[in-house]
């Protein structure tokens, strides 16, 4: 596991959840596998402004959030860096939004609740 | 879950409180108007998210309860069904439950508790619906190959054209994980990728299926493509959750073999084209209305645990004990030389304790969260009608304060919905509105805050209390209608005839009292017969570091708050008069009821005389205190008593001088109290 966290040189994460909660799972799940958050937001508008900040090489996108949903950020993030990495973090139920997403370009879902392995791998394939 | 989620626990506590009282506070905007669009999106929110965190933690029962509760919410949303009064009383029930179940977990009880029954009547108000639970359709078996089942005519043709322009086609097979979530995001994310190489001709089970998730984990698919067998295997297998892909070249020849069947054209690519869902449309209008919801902590700040706070407090508090002792060294060696940096020492520590202060503030609305959803239930269980109306809830107060205002504040309104709110047909003989008021109002004033619950119920009559006091054994003489309604805060003294199960709870407005008091505050009844009554509190802005008058009773030191103190006067010969066992103060225009704290204070009776009174105004009330000598006025630091000493009830607590001497700070609103009633059952 550490090998394979020091070939990834420590890949930049943004982290996008409206629950402080749900961001804290996800960061420790991140940073025990080599990834290392450099930013969080709790909504869309603010995942913008922290993308453009700290230009992350992946982001985790939450899609029910107050102000700005998940989709629009993304669309947003998505005018700034046509390349940017968006894997979306979606609850049972939300497959049109997820799909909404897919269609403007995220690079994959995660469904909750968070299973490691399964969040890991799919920023591992996203990222490699 | 495999993985330790009790260090979320905490977390996971805070923001399922918010979240229960975003949903309660909204789902009683909703009763008001069942039809508005922003209020659901915003409930739906929060259920949405809340049934996520408890997913997440493993708390089934409440992920079981609130993914129902988010269906009932989404089936609202669509207007399937109505939020009539049934479905709210449900809606109640659940978050009633849920709370429950939170403050289980918080005592460190596992969520077992049987929400089946919650359940039952959540599917029954769904009923009708197609409830998405319901829909475990037997699948055809899965073959576990690049076999399609059906193929088109116009497909073949297709392939047929594409060949020649040297296009090639595969047949893939994909098969999910079996526990992968969501399997129906997981083939349109698959097809997508696919897409980005070529076209899609078909898919075996047909888009609609795999788009309700009627499949089990295989799905097969014609891909029309310019690039090779591998760059295709390799798109198809680069996602995640999918466990294996199969793939094979197949030619239109090899097609026709298959059986030629009547499937309609689909167009496969358009999964979910149908679908953008209204929640998307609707953020713009929801981001406007911005105000009325919870407010969200802005991008510059930070979550603090509590302890740190109070740590970072009693360090500076510290810090303010040392300054002051070595200000008193510096002055009494005389070191000229210490004092430009001590000054400067001094403005710094001011300025830190400023700002420790100002950290600890706390908006008074933390507590008053609840209260709609309270006055509301009182309303359907006294049968009376009453609305609720809170202003100044931005008002800050220091933390403790906030956190131990919630019992006596909730008090007061169960008072006044129970006892001073009248039923509406006597309001309407009384030509009153026939629906009560109850007001909860909080302002700053000063270096003080005033609470203020106010009905506009049948109030208190003084002559009821006269007569209620004298039975229970009470002096009532010399006292004046005002004071006679402040006997409600007299120990034990209760005007209810029967107790209610709202405000009889066997606490009284003694308690209440008591409460505001341990705070350093002051409560009063101001009240009028068939008017109303307002309950005013008096809060110090921060329990911590205050603004003292240190004096001398007998032998010992004692601290006052400087905030009560009105003035101090020198007693000369004839200023104090006894008249019914009391003492009077009479240089006043109204005589002033004299405290002998050498009395109070159970002090060694040396019977030095008095030198000074120290006047203070308690609410609308003046009481002099006897005092021997007035020492200095100082800035002291509150500790409070320990738990050992919770039955000592005249002291807010201690201070340590800079000289290390304890000093003791004086609760004057309890001293006040028990010397006043003593005189009064003394003169029976």
């Amino acid at each position: 596991m550490k090998l394979k966290g020091e070939e990834k040189m420590s890949k930049k994460v943004l982290i996008v959840d409206d629950a402080a909660f749900m961001r804290m799972k996800l960061k420790d799940i991140l940073e025990k596998n080599g990834y290392s958050v450099v930013a969080e937001a709790e909504n869309g508008a603010d995942a913008i402004e922290k993308y453009k900040a700290e230009q992350p090489d992946i982001v985790t996108m939450d899609i029910t959030m107050p102000e700005m949903d998940g989709v629009e950020a993304l669309k947003g993030i998505k005018a700034v860096d046509a390349g940017a990495k968006v894997v979306m973090c979606s609850a049972m139920g939300q497959q049109s939004m997820v799909m909404d997403a897919i269609r403007a370009g995220a690079l994959d879902f995660i469904v909750k609740p968070f299973d490691s392995s399964r969040v890991i791998q799919a920023l591992d394939k996203v990222t490699q | 879950m495999t993985d330790d989620n009790s260090k979320y626990l905490e977390v996971f506590f805070e923001e399922t409180a918010v979240h229960l009282q975003v949903l309660n506070d909204r789902v009683l905007e909703l009763e008001e108007d069942p039809t508005d669009l922003e209020i659901l999106n915003e409930i739906f929110r929060s259920a949405h998210t809340l049934k996520g965190m408890a997913a997440t933690m493993g708390f089934d029962a409440m992920a079981k309860l609130t993914h129902k509760l988010e269906n009932i919410f989404d089936l609202l949303k669509s207007q399937t069904i109505k939020a009539d009064k049934k479905t709210i009383a449900l809606i109640f029930d659940c978050l009633d439950t849920l709370s429950d179940i939170e403050a289980d977990l918080q005592s460190g009880i596992d969520d077992e508790r049987d929400v089946s029954a919650l359940l039952d009547r959540l599917n029954h108000a769904a009923e009708g619906t197609t409830a998405e639970e319901e829909k475990e359709e037997v699948m055809p078996a899965e073959q576990w190959n690049t076999e399609l089942q059906s193929i088109e005519m116009a497909d073949m043709e297709v392939i047929q054209a594409a060949a020649a322009e040297g296009y090639q086609v595969f047949s893939l097979a994909v098969k999910i994980e079996d526990s992968s979530m969501m399997k129906n995001a997981r083939v349109f994310l698959v097809m997508s990728k696919l897409e980005q190489h070529g076209d899609i001709l078909y898919s075996e089970p047909h888009a609609e299926i795999l788009e309700n998730e009627d499949f089990g984990s295989v799905f097969k698919l014609l891909l029309l493509t310019k690039d090779n067998m591998e760059t295709i295997e390799a798109a198809a297998k680069d996602n995640s959750e999918i466990e294996d892909v199969l793939i094979k070249m197949v030619t239109a020849e090899a097609l026709c073999e298959t059986e030629e069947t009547t499937a309609k054209p689909e167009e496969t690519s358009s999964i979910g084209k149908e679908e953008a869902r209204e929640p998307i449309k609707d953020q713009g209008k929801a981001a406007k209305k911005k105000s009325s919801s919870k407010p969200m902590a802005g991008n510059h700040s930070i979550r603090v645990d509590i302890q740190k706070l109070d740590d970072f407090l009693n360090a500076v508090s510290e810090l303010l004990i040392h300054r002051t002792r070595l200000e008193d060294l510096t002055k009494q060696h005389e070191i000229f030389e210490m004092r430009e940096p001590l000054e400067q020492v001094a403005r710094i520590t001011t300025e830190l304790q400023d700002l420790v202060l100002k950290i600890r503030l706390q908006p008074v609305s933390t507590v008053m969260t609840s209260f709609p959803r309270m006055v509301r239930d009182l309303g359907k269980e006294l049968g009376k009608t009453f609305r609720l109306v809170i202003e100044g809830e931005d008002t800050e107060l220091d933390r403790t304060v906030v956190s131990e205002l919630g019992e006596p504040l909730i008090h007061l309104l169960r008072n006044s919905a129970d006892h001073g709110i009248e039923p509406a047909e006597r309001r309407k003989e009384l030509g009153k509105d026939p629906e009560g008021l109850i007001q909860v109002t909080a302002y700053q004033e000063g270096n003080r805050v005033v609470l203020m619950v106010k009905d506009d119920g049948k109030g208190i009559d003084p002559q009821t209390i006269k007569e209620s006091a004298e039975h229970k054994g009470i002096a009532t003489e010399g006292l004046n209608e005002k004071e006679l309604q402040q006997l409600i805060f007299h120990p034990g003294f209760s005007t209810a005839k029967e107790v209610t199960n709202i405000s009889g709870r066997g606490v009284g407005m003694d308690v209440v009292k008591q409460k505001i008091s341990s705070l350093g505050g002051t409560i009063e009844i101001i009240s009028e017969v068939d008017k109303g009554s307002i309950f005013k509190i008096n809060l110090p802005l921060t329990l911590s570091i205050i603004d003292s008058l240190l004096v001398k009773v007998e032998t010992e030191t004692f601290a006052i708050p400087l905030d009560i103190i009105e003035k101090v006067v020198e007693v000369q010969a004839g200023d104090i008069v006894e008249t019914y066992g009391r003492s009077l103060y009479v240089r006043e225009d109204e005589p002033v009821p004299v405290i002998w704290l050498k009395n109070e204070l159970d002090l060694s009776q040396q019977e030095q005389s008095i030198q000074h009174l120290v006047l203070v105004q308690l609410g609308e009330y003046r009481y002099a205190l006897s005092v021997n000598e007035l020492v200095k006025q100082q800035e002291i630091v509150i500790k409070k008593l320990g738990k050992e000493l919770k039955d000592v009830n005249k002291y807010l607590g201690a201070t340590v001088l800079g000289n290390g001497e304890i000093v003791l700070i004086l609760d004057v609103t309890a001293i006040a109290n028990e010397s006043v009633g003593e005189q009064h059952v003394q003169t029976i």
